[in-house]
């Protein structure tokens, strides 16, 4: 008997079969006590018309009522009494009838004494039958209760907060001896569940692990070729070791074009593999925005000149001196990759805006806008997949990895940040980040750096 | 400045030379391996030392680890020459050396690249 059904279904029956065996054995009581009230009452009202009667007068009437007042009684005792009493009657002796009559009237009395003892008795038992019928299965009850609190709800209040802490990353899952019953079942399930989920996990890990060594030593053994190539196709276009015609320095520059963007794709692989194996580890520091934008903005100085592009900043009140708690590198890659793209996908003479947005006392919001094609609704969530580009470049210089937004995307999530896009087709894009926390920077250290 | 480059990849070593030569005007010796380059840096007097990062005998980092301990007299500069990029390599690279090239350089660049390097140990 160790499933929990089995043992409810026991008591369950134990109550229901306490409960109508003694509801029946008070209701047997209750008829007898009935019965034994019935006689008693009608052997009365017998006597009292036998007593009123002229026992000369009424011989046969008597006679019969007597007969009937003997039926309605079983005991030996009154049999007895009776027969003698008839016996009187019969003979016609007064004297002898009026001996036999007081002996009637004692054992009457006696009679009554004994029925009332045993109506008694009669109501006691059924009391107490009915007391037990009702107390015996409340405690059934009471029982299977208690059972249901401590056999079943803290089992499954225990099971449920193991399975919250896998939730949170607290692998203590295992039950260690799990009951022959159907919470055992559970545990055992959930115990073998949750070593098919650590097994799995790090089967992943190993993946995983595997992945980033692999993306690791692919692009450790890609360099190496590269070195060379690039190498020499830079000694040939500058035609140190030699000069070439026109059209042979354009191959080799189309070439080393080519190679500098498989160096570039390589960067950002092993970039990426990187942050997703979280082997990158950020160098936060308060630094400043005005010093970022400006930097950033000198480095893409030749390349915007070079496609005809116009690139413009601002920084809205508050933030002319605000600091940014960042790894100013780390965003810095952001911001070129963000503006390099919008670069690419403006018309010749377009206008790129980067702009600072204070959200409120500790978000920042940096947007970059160009006056390109615009992105789709759908391709707005696809781009800052890898390898994903929603169109062509109109930049024939500078192809994309493919990874760029990628990148941005997992170094502003290390950030604590959030990256986005706002465009609409035709209409240009607006592609913005957020970082969670600026102050205003030290009045004094920026007038240093003025000073310096 | 004289200069030894110690690297086992003989397409670069050629090409690093030329540059090194042609572009910076250096006198170049070559070492192809860990020993070799060691050999050769305890023995000569050399201004800057280039050691790749992955050589046979002795990888860079234990060129530079030897030299430094061995080397008696004037010690030269040490640059490292790598493809790796992880941040403990490089980080290992910048305590040892003055500091490293990555692979594949620039060769319009490499040689202003390293009179910056040089600038910034000094």
């Amino acid at each position: 008997m160790k499933s929990i059904k089995a043992k409810i279904n026991l008591v369950m029956f134990l109550i229901l079969g306490t409960a109508l065996s003694f509801g029946y054995l008070a209701y047997k009581r209750n008829n007898k006590l009935e019965t034994t009230q019935e006689r008693v009452a009608k052997s009365l009202l017998i006597r009292d018309e036998i007593k009123d009667l002229d026992l000369n007068k009424h011989t046969d009437e008597i006679t019969r009522k007597l007969k009937k007042y003997k039926e309605s009684f079983t005991e030996s005792e009154r049999y007895e009494a009776l027969s003698n009493l008839i016996q009187a009657y019969n003979s016609n002796n007064k004297k002898l009838f009026k001996r036999r009559r007081s002996e009637f009237e004692k054992t009457e009395q006696k009679f009554f004494k004994v029925s009332q003892w045993i109506i008694q008795k009669h109501k006691q038992e059924v009391q107490f039958y009915i007391l037990l019928g009702t107390i015996l299965p409340l405690l059934g009850l009471c029982g299977l209760i208690y059972y249901f609190n401590y056999g079943i709800l803290s089992p499954l209040q225990t099971l449920s907060n193991r399975m919250m802490e896998f939730l949170i990353d607290q692998y203590t899952f295992r039950f260690s001896s799990p009951p022959n019953n159907e919470i055992g079942n559970l545990e055992r399930t959930f115990n073998s569940l949750a070593q098919k989920v650590l097994n799995n996990m790090d089967e992943l890990l190993a993946l995983d692990r595997a992945k980033s060594e692999f993306v690791s030593i692919a692009s450790h053994e890609l360099r190496t070729p590269l070195t060379s190539i690039k190498g020499s196709l830079g000694l040939l276009s500058n035609e140190i070791v030699g000069t070439l015609d026109e059209d042979a320095k354009e191959m080799v520059m189309v070439a080393e074009h080519e190679t500098d963007r498989l160096v570039r794709l390589i960067n950002d692989m092993l970039d990426l593999a990187k942050i997703e194996s979280r082997s990158l580890t950020l160098k936060k520091e308060w630094a400043s925005l005005p010093e970022l934008f400006h930097a950033t903005k000198l480095s893409l100085h030749g390349f915007a000149a070079s496609a005809e592009v116009r690139l413009d900043s601002h920084i809205l009140h508050p933030l002319e001196n605000c600091e940014i708690n960042m790894d100013s590198d780390r965003i810095q890659q952001v911001l070129t990759n963000l503006i390099s793209n919008a670069i690419k996908y403006s018309p010749k003479g377009g206008l790129v805006t980067l702009k600072a947005i204070a959200l409120n006392q500790e978000q920042v919001e940096i947007s970059i806008n160009d006056q390109g094609p615009g992105i789709s609704e759908e391709n707005q969530n696809l781009i800052f997949e890898k390898f994903r580009q929603a169109t062509d470049s109109t930049h024939p210089l500078v192809k994309g990895t493919g990874l760029g937004l990628a990148i941005s995307k997992a170094l502003v999530e290390e950030h604590e940040g959030q990256i986005g896009v706002r465009s609409k087709e035709g209409l240009g894009s607006t592609f913005y980040f957020i970082l969670p926390s600026w102050r205003n920077g030290n009045t004094i250290s920026q007038q240093e750096r003025k000073a310096a | 400045m004289k200069i030894l480059l110690a690297e086992d990849d003989l397409n670069i070593v050629k090409i690093a030379k030329v540059i090194l030569e042609k572009v910076g005007g250096h006198n170049v010796e070559v070492a192809n391996d860990g020993g070799e380059a060691l050999n050769k840096a305890l023995n000569n007097d050399y201004d800057l030392i280039i050691l790749d990062g992955m050589m046979p005998v002795y990888p860079g980092i234990e060129v530079c680890r030897l030299y430094q301990e061995r080397k008696i007299g004037q010690k030269a500069k040490v640059i490292f020459l790598s493809a790796k990029s992880s941040q403990k390599d490089m980080s290992e690279f910048l305590s040892l050396g003055s500091g490293y090239i990555q692979k594949p350089f620039n060769p319009q660049t490499l040689c202003s690249l390293i009179d910056d390097i040089l600038k910034k140990a000094a």
